[in-house]
């Protein structure tokens, strides 16, 4: 009897130890905005850490700049939202959220106010509710948010088993394998530019001034969402973050605006406030709905503005206990540094670019890259390093660590060594550098070997994570790897071109 | 409630934890109860027929014995009566079909009826079990069973209420009697139950399920497809009908051995037959002996003429079609099963004369592959005709097959756009390869996978235990019908 007891309880605890390892590695872990790492993110929240709570969907979590806020006005915020997420989730969203954090502000935006379905589109609804707690505010939002398939949606397991097909690396390490990623407060970074987008402009939004009804179950949560902020006797901000609305979802913000004044709670539409913020529409979307990283400092900035002047907010800045601002703000710069010098074609400001503290670069040179008439703009750039190319060594790279600038392997001096005897030089078959970068990169270059010659890479060949990059023939190759976030910026190639390095860079 | 049904994974444990503490003379009770809530789950309204049906042949069976020389018309009336009930729910659209349809060649107006009829699910199972009964105490087999719950609860035993096997009075009545002396605590039966129930899911979960998706892809429109996809779609339908229906019985075995009951096998390794008389005494084993025994024997059975004798097999064959379900595809492929025997019968002595005087070696595997190989083409031909939506369907899809040879798409990647991606397809064979090593164990040394773990040490148990576990935790069809990959957007 105690043998098959001990043979039972074993059974179910080698169960338990394998079933939590399959549960850990297969529940969804989506990009940002998908409303699953946010609420995740935020349970590792210090208790009352945060001042200025953020609800809504992705309009709110891509346009309210947390890292702006923080730098400029030392406001500690975290945007907690999902895609197209509707008030019911905002609401049990903020239900979640007072339970741990007790915040100056609420800030809930109302984009959602214009959806009409009683249920959005399942399996992108249904997400919204993963990131959450077992609780009774997660059943009471899966309950509202689909109309069957709940007790699935509770276990969570039946509905992610199936994504072992999708697994990757972020599946199987911490903090999906982002660096810093405990300090990320919820900010979703675009970086595309949308130009197209200026043409969806109304051009008489502040002319509209007729109001529609909101649908029954959004108005009963937008209701729900000022009871509760009074309950709590947290100050509520209404707002809309600027995007291009269409004529009734401008009617249905004027009803929004309407029920805010009846309730005595601000609500500010800042799509009636472009030119007070500066957007420049060629610029400053990513799409139609969304700002990219260009534009959210102008929103935030706005919305900042008006948040200190209706509420009181401290300023927290040179607090160590918000180290952890200061790294978001950090890893946040830093991106927005990378999409800066992705988008510099243009060598020599390219070269300039490469001054990051957080940069390690590899220059690689190629072919008969000295005879260039050109060839000042590098060998000037290089010269800085104290790096002066051989010109009759063919293929060479260089790699600088620019944290102090200092040379870290040069294929150089490792291609040649000096014969004791004769004391003359000989030249060694191949230089290779390899290297782990941050915790789960590798990465080698190398100067061809004839194995590549036979590929076709003909120039420094950089292999990283195992996938080669050999963009040019001959030329320079420019490897830049983010020490900060740990990924790499991009590997480009400035081509020789009749005699001439081109200046714009080919990928 | 289905086996695979959240539902069914809270009500067995709930079932089970009652059912073992309670007071022994309530445990029939208990079962009775839980037997009809069970079946109410899919259709409360339905359990009446079930009520009616048991309350028919226990009063038929009382009555038998009662008055002995009306036993004839008494059992008549019960038979016919069942039958009628069966015959309404389950195949009077499909006579009603077939009446318009002679109908509309003469031209007349073809007939309406103004009432739906939903087919009451395991109506088929219990009916023939109940029947089996009258036809037992008819023929003096058993005693009729005075106790009226006792009996209610050998008609709606719900593990194998729906989809069987279709047991014995001899056999499971007589071991609802006894139910107050199972000792219930007994941890190699428990577990050996638990194990034939995993198994039973892994079959449903894993493979069926999985197979199904290819099958009902090609099926459905086959007209898109050659030669080389429905005999894949065809090849895998067999394996899909295989592990769906030998799953609901491993499940129904598995979860009555944990409540102490032994149930009838009813799939033994059928496509290791090696002949369609071999695969009939493997495949539904108890659809088939009872065919045998209130059919075909009653009929005549093999000691008549030869002629008769076909004629018998025919007609059985044909009950077993139509008992599948209310269609023309059913029933030809009954026919050609019938068909089958007939022909492998007339054909024996032919068959061992050719195979003496061409010198053919038949105690070595080559022999034994190629029959089990011959037997597995023939019924999977059958079972085209089981599969198909129309008749019609299943002569285009024989037509396709011949003329509409496509071997490149084994080569250039279209085997894969059936519905299941090369992963789903590598788990697929990592699966089938599991299932085969199982069933050639069966066949092998005649032990179940119960019987066979038992006998291992505890490692080795534990290992494959977990191992099927987590294949269908992990690869199992099942959960909100969605992929990872439609999250995987930025919508607003």
């Amino acid at each position: 009897m105690k043998k098959n007891a001990l043979k039972i309880i074993s059974f179910f605890l080698v169960f338990a130890i394998l079933f939590s390892g399959f549960y850990n590695v297969l529940q969804y872990r989506f990009e940002d905005e998908d409303g699953i790492e946010g609420m995740k993110q935020f349970y590792k929240l210090k208790e009352n850490s945060v001042d200025v709570m953020c609800f809504g969907s992705s309009h709110m979590f891509v346009d309210i700049n947390t890292a702006v806020l923080w730098d400029e006005y030392g406001i500690a915020a975290y945007n907690l939202g999902g895609t197209i997420q509707p008030l019911w989730n905002t609401y049990f969203y903020m239900k979640e959220a007072l339970k741990t954090q007790n915040p100056k502000l609420l800030v809930v935006d109302c984009f959602s106010a214009s959806l009409t379905e009683e249920y959005q589109e399942e399996s992108g609804m249904i997400k919204n509710t993963f990131g959450m707690k077992f609780s009774k505010n997660k059943i009471d939002a899966i309950y509202v948010s689909v109309p069957d398939n709940h007790l699935a949606y509770l276990l969570g397991y039946p509905g992610f088993h199936s994504r072992y097909s999708v697994l990757e690396r972020e599946d199987f390490v911490e903090g999906k394998g982002i660096a810093h990623y405990d300090c990320w407060k919820g900010q979703h970074l675009l970086t595309q530019t949308n130009e197209e987008v200026a043409g969806l402009r109304m051009e008489n939004i502040k002319e509209i001034s007729d109001t529609e009804e909101i649908a029954d179950k959004q108005s009963e949560y937008l209701q729900k969402i000022i009871d509760l902020a009074k309950k709590e006797n947290i100050p509520l901000l209404l707002i809309n973050t600027p995007y291009f609305p269409t004529e009734r979802e401008e009617k249905i913000y004027n009803r929004v605006a309407e029920i805010a004044k009846e309730n005595d709670v601000p609500y500010i539409n800042y799509n009636l406030f472009y030119d007070e913020m500066g957007l420049d529409f060629s610029s400053d979307f990513a799409d139609g709905h969304h700002l990219n990283y260009k534009g959210t400092p102008k929103f935030t900035r706005l919305l900042a503005e008006d948040m200190k002047s209706l509420f009181e907010i401290p300023d927290h800045r040179n607090e160590t206990d918000y180290w952890d601002y200061d790294m978001m703000s950090a890893c946040y710069h830093q991106k927005t540094a990378n999409q800066e010098l992705i988008e510099t074609e243009n060598l020599e400001a390219y070269l300039e670019g490469l001054n990051s503290e957080n940069y390690l670069v590899v220059f690689g040179l190629s072919g008969g890259f000295a005879y260039a008439d050109n060839y000042a703009i590098i060998g000037n750039a290089l010269a800085e390093y104290g790096i002066y190319p051989d010109a009759e060594a063919g293929n060479q790279f260089y790699v600088i660590n620019q944290k102090d600038g200092q040379v870290i392997y040069s294929s150089l001096d490792n291609m040649k060594q000096t014969d004791s005897i004769s004391t003359a030089t000989v030249e060694t078959k191949q230089s290779r550098w390899d290297s782990e970068l941050g915790s789960y990169d590798v990465v080698s270059v190398r100067c061809p070997t004839e194995e590549d010659y036979e590929n076709g890479y003909s120039s420094v060949v950089v292999e990283y994570n195992h996938r080669i990059y050999c963009p040019i023939y001959e030329g320079l190759t420019i490897f830049v790897y983010d020490t900060l976030n740990e990924t790499m910026v991009e590997t480009v190639g400035f081509y020789l071109e009749n005699g001439s390095f081109c200046l714009n860079k080919w990928r | 409630m289905l086996f695979n049904s959240y539902s069914f994974m809270l009500f067995f444990p709930i079932v089970l934890c009652i059912y073992f503490v309670i007071p022994k003379k309530a445990r029939h009770l208990w079962l009775l109860v839980a037997s009809y809530y069970f079946y109410m789950g899919w259709n409360a309204k339905y359990a009446i027929l079930i009520a009616i049906s048991t309350i028919v042949t226990y009063l038929g069976g009382l009555c038998i014995e009662k008055w002995k020389e009306k036993r004839k018309w008494i059992v008549a009336g019960v038979v016919l009566i069942n039958l009628s009930i069966l015959f309404f729910f389950k195949y009077f659209d499909f006579f009603l079909g077939n009446v318009n349809r002679i109908l509309s060649l003469f031209g007349a107006n073809s007939l309406q009826k103004g009432f739906d009829i939903l087919l009451p699910v395991g109506i088929s199972f219990y009916t023939f079990q109940a029947l089996g009964y009258t036809i037992d105490v008819y023929r003096g087999t058993i005693k009729a069973e005075k106790n009226f719950l006792k009996y209610a609860l050998f008609v709606s035993f719900f593990p194998q209420l729906v989809a069987g096997p279709i047991e014995r009075s001899g056999n499971l009545l007589r071991q609802i009697n006894r139910v107050e002396q199972i000792k219930l605590w007994n941890y190699r039966r428990i577990t050996e139950g638990a194990v034939l129930m995993l198994w039973g899911y892994f079959l449903k979960m894993v493979i069926a399920d999985r197979v199904s998706i290819v099958v009902d892809q090609v099926y459905d429109s086959y007209w898109m497809y050659g030669s080389v996809e429905i005999i894949i779609a065809s090849v895998l339908f067999a394996i899909q009908i295989y592990c769906d229906f030998a799953s609901y019985s491993q499940i129904a075995i598995g979860a009555a051995k944990i409540m102490g009951f032994e149930l009838m096998e009813n799939f033994n390794t059928p496509y290791f037959a090696s002949s369609i008389r071999d695969f009939w005494r493997r495949w539904h084993i108890s659809l088939s002996t009872w065919l045998r025994d209130y059919v075909y024997i009653p009929l005549g059975g093999s000691r008549c003429s030869k002629a008769r004798k076909y004629l018998n097999l025919l007609l059985t064959f044909l009950i077993s079609g139509l008992w599948h379900g209310a269609n023309w595809t059913y029933v030809v492929w009954g026919m050609i099963h019938g068909i089958y025997q007939i022909v492998e019968d007339a054909t024996e002595s032919v068959r061992d004369k050719l195979v003496l005087k061409l010198h053919i070696m038949t105690n070595n595997f080559s022999y034994r592959f190629g029959q089990i190989l011959v037997t597995f083409v023939l019924t999977d031909f059958a079972w085209i005709f089981f599969r198909a939506n129309y008749l019609s369907d299943a002569c285009q899809m024989i037509g396709r097959i011949v003329t509409k040879w496509n071997p490149w798409v084994l080569f250039d990647g279209s085997v894969y756009n059936l519905g299941l991606n090369i992963t789903e397809v590598h788990i697929l064979l990592v699966a089938l390869i599991v299932l085969f090593l199982v069933d050639l164990v069966r066949y092998k040394k005649q032990v179940t996978l119960d019987m066979f773990l038992s006998t291992q040490n505890l490692w080795f148990r534990f290992a494959v235990i977990f191992g099927l576990l987590f294949f269908i935790l992990i690869y199992g069809e099942y959960g909100p019908g969605f992929s990872a990959k439609q999250f995987i957007y930025f919508q607003f």
